[in-house]
């Protein structure tokens, strides 16, 4: 984990006469984004409630203001960019009053970094690769439905929904569909090393967003001192939060949504073939040795 | 002309201590969304400034509230629809000092009706779409934007280089079928989408007051018509300025690169047999149920 600022100044939301500060959770799915969002629920200042998938409006925003400063203006483009931040700040304030004693507001959303609103506090969470397309899989698997396309898939959907046990008694077959693992891996590194460039702008100083980098690794590894460290950085007093435990969801390893236990470190290794490593390989492994969970390609 | 409610309880924007109503312009691109914009403008209470393609931002909207709807939750759903109200109020509402003695606030941009926007008056206009999709080729010849197929971009190229030659050789502008069938398709679907708006707010399922236009009958009867856009908005008609060139407002005066193509029924120059199987083939039901045409044997 690293700090880059601490945020004691933050973009604000105001709500029936109190205030408060606003924070973003952010990282590839399954990488551990509704875990640390239990983690931070457990202090009793930190009220962050669901993914808000901002990114959805912000596509739309984007293609408003781009289309208007070709088009009717630049004073409508910049019009719009206040509503952008004002619909954020509308939306996460309809979830105050779930925990109306909080100071701090967050969204947990699996997305990319966007600077769509600076100043605002962001913890963001980075898994090995592998784990992650892992993780993605067997999710997928248990929802029935893949953003890879379920008519690419149907066969290996089709195998899971007629025996659950298939991937523990048969880890392989998990993987073995070189599409889905090719666009799992291949949609992992496109947000990843977005990110990655992203992290780079906030360090240069280019982009002004107080940043907590977590490793999902370290996270499992040292759970409270990697919390503590995001309390910290909130500028909260870590021990006014309540233990971690099994019914928050909040230990390590606890089952990560659906039901599934794979909130594991290293898991990919009961699964991958050297197949399906090969493709991974293709798709993410350069990204997989600049982030140092590999020293090179020869795993 | 149709109009299926007159309005005076239009959703406001408040600026600087006073209140404007709002409204939108309506219809296929080419079909006179700008000529209605520069008759609507002759009103003293009327402000219709440019087109803010709200459409874009709803989409984003749209996908948000669809997504919160299926996981965080309606409320923030409900949260999110009329966030996006407030966006387009307040885009809008920085376009008010050009004409701050307007009581009304209008946007024209040549899109879809659509129902994230309940009560807004809608001007809604639809033209020939063989006339349109003359015009929308015209219009994209001239347009600073390469077209993404080599032979329809050296198309585009022979027009910039020689701006008379669909004067002199009227056929080249719709030569290229899969490009004048991405026009016909366009006008197409997006007219029958308002179509299905209309039967949407005649069966009280939307409450959006309506007024419809035809372009060939604003072409037949400017003042007749802008006189009912007026009324509509519960205005009066005799406060506006005279029709004249220097607005824009005669009939026939949007001239494209000196072809005087915002004409009535001017795809007759245009068209082959070829072009206009395209068509029938396309959109030649909808002509018929439009009444623009009785069958399909023109």
């Amino acid at each position: 984990m690293s700090t880059e600022v601490t945020a004691i100044q933050t973009p604000t939301i105001e709500h029936e006469g109190r205030k408060y500060r606003m924070l973003f959770v952010r990282g590839r799915m399954r990488s551990g984004t509704n875990w640390i969002g239990r983690l931070l629920n457990l202090h009793p200042q930190i009220n962050c409630q669901g993914e808000f998938h901002f990114e959805k409006l912000h596509t739309g925003f984007e293609n408003f203001t781009e289309g208007a400063r070709n088009g009717i203006g630049r004073d409508v483009a910049d019009a719009a960019e206040h509503c952008y931040q004002s619909t954020v700040k509308r939306c996460m304030s309809a979830r105050i009053t779930d925990k109306p004693g909080a100071t701090i507001v967050g969204d947990r959303t699996a997305a990319p970094l966007d600077d769509r609103f600076p100043g605002v506090p962001v913890i963001h969470t980075t898994r090995d690769g592998r784990d992650a397309v892992t993780s993605w899989l067997l999710h997928t698997a248990v929802r029935g439905v893949s953003s890879y396309g379920n008519a690419g898939c149907e066969g290996w959907l089709g195998a899971y929904a007629a025996d659950h046990q298939l991937f523990e008694r048969e880890p392989h077959r998990l993987v073995e569909h070189e599409g889905l693992v090719r666009h799992a891996a291949m949609r992992w590194n496109k947000q990843v090393k977005a990110d990655m460039d992203f992290i780079a702008r906030i360090n240069s100083g280019e982009i002004d967003i107080p940043l907590f980098a977590v490793r999902y690794e370290d996270l499992h590894a040292d759970t409270d001192g990697v919390r503590r460290g995001m309390y910290g950085f909130l500028g909260l007093d870590p021990d006014a939060a309540l233990p971690l435990s099994e019914e928050s969801g909040t230990l390590p390893g606890a089952p990560a949504g659906l039901g599934i236990g794979k909130g594991d470190v290293g898991s990919w290794e009961a699964y991958f073939t050297d197949e399906s490593k090969q493709w991974f390989l293709e798709e993410a492994g350069e990204t997989l040795v600049e982030l140092g969970y590999t020293e090179d390609m020869s795993w | 002309m149709q109009s299926t409610t007159a309005t005076t309880l239009a959703p406001t924007i408040e600026h600087d201590g006073q209140t404007h109503r709002l409204f939108f312009v309506r219809g296929r691109m080419r079909s006179g969304t700008n000529w209605i914009c520069n008759l609507l403008n002759l009103h003293p209470q009327i402000n219709c400034q440019g087109e803010f393609h709200f459409e874009k931002l709803l989409e984003g909207f749209q996908r948000f509230v669809e997504g919160a709807k299926g996981g965080i939750g309606s409320d923030i759903a409900d949260a999110g629809r009329a966030c996006y109200q407030d966006a387009v109020k307040h885009c809008m509402s920085v376009r008010i000092d050009r004409k701050p003695g307007a009581s009304w606030v209008g946007d024209r941009s040549p899109s879809r009706i659509d129902d994230w926007f309940p009560g807004v008056p809608v001007i809604h206009t639809i033209r020939d779409g063989r006339d349109a999709a003359v015009s929308w080729a015209l219009h994209r010849a001239g347009m600073d934007r390469v077209l993404p197929n080599p032979e329809q971009e050296s198309w585009r190229q022979a027009f910039i280089t020689d701006p008379m030659l669909f004067d002199r050789e009227p056929t080249k502008l719709v030569e290229h079928e899969s490009y004048i069938r991405v026009g016909i398709r366009n006008w197409r679907d997006q007219v029958l989408d308002d179509l299905e708006t209309f039967k949407r707010i005649e069966r009280g399922e939307l409450d959006i007051p309506l007024f419809k236009v035809r372009y060939e009958e604003l072409h037949n009867d400017p003042e007749g018509m802008r006189r009912g856009m007026y009324e509509f908005l519960g205005l009066d008609p005799d406060e506006a300025l005279p029709l004249s060139p220097k607005t824009g407002t005669v009939p026939g005066v949007s001239k494209y690169k000196g072809n005087g193509k915002a004409q009535v029924g001017s795809w007759r120059e245009f068209f082959t047999d070829e072009a206009k199987q395209w068509f029938k083939e396309d959109a030649g039901e909808l002509l018929i149920e439009l009444g623009y045409e009785s069958d399909m044997s023109w």
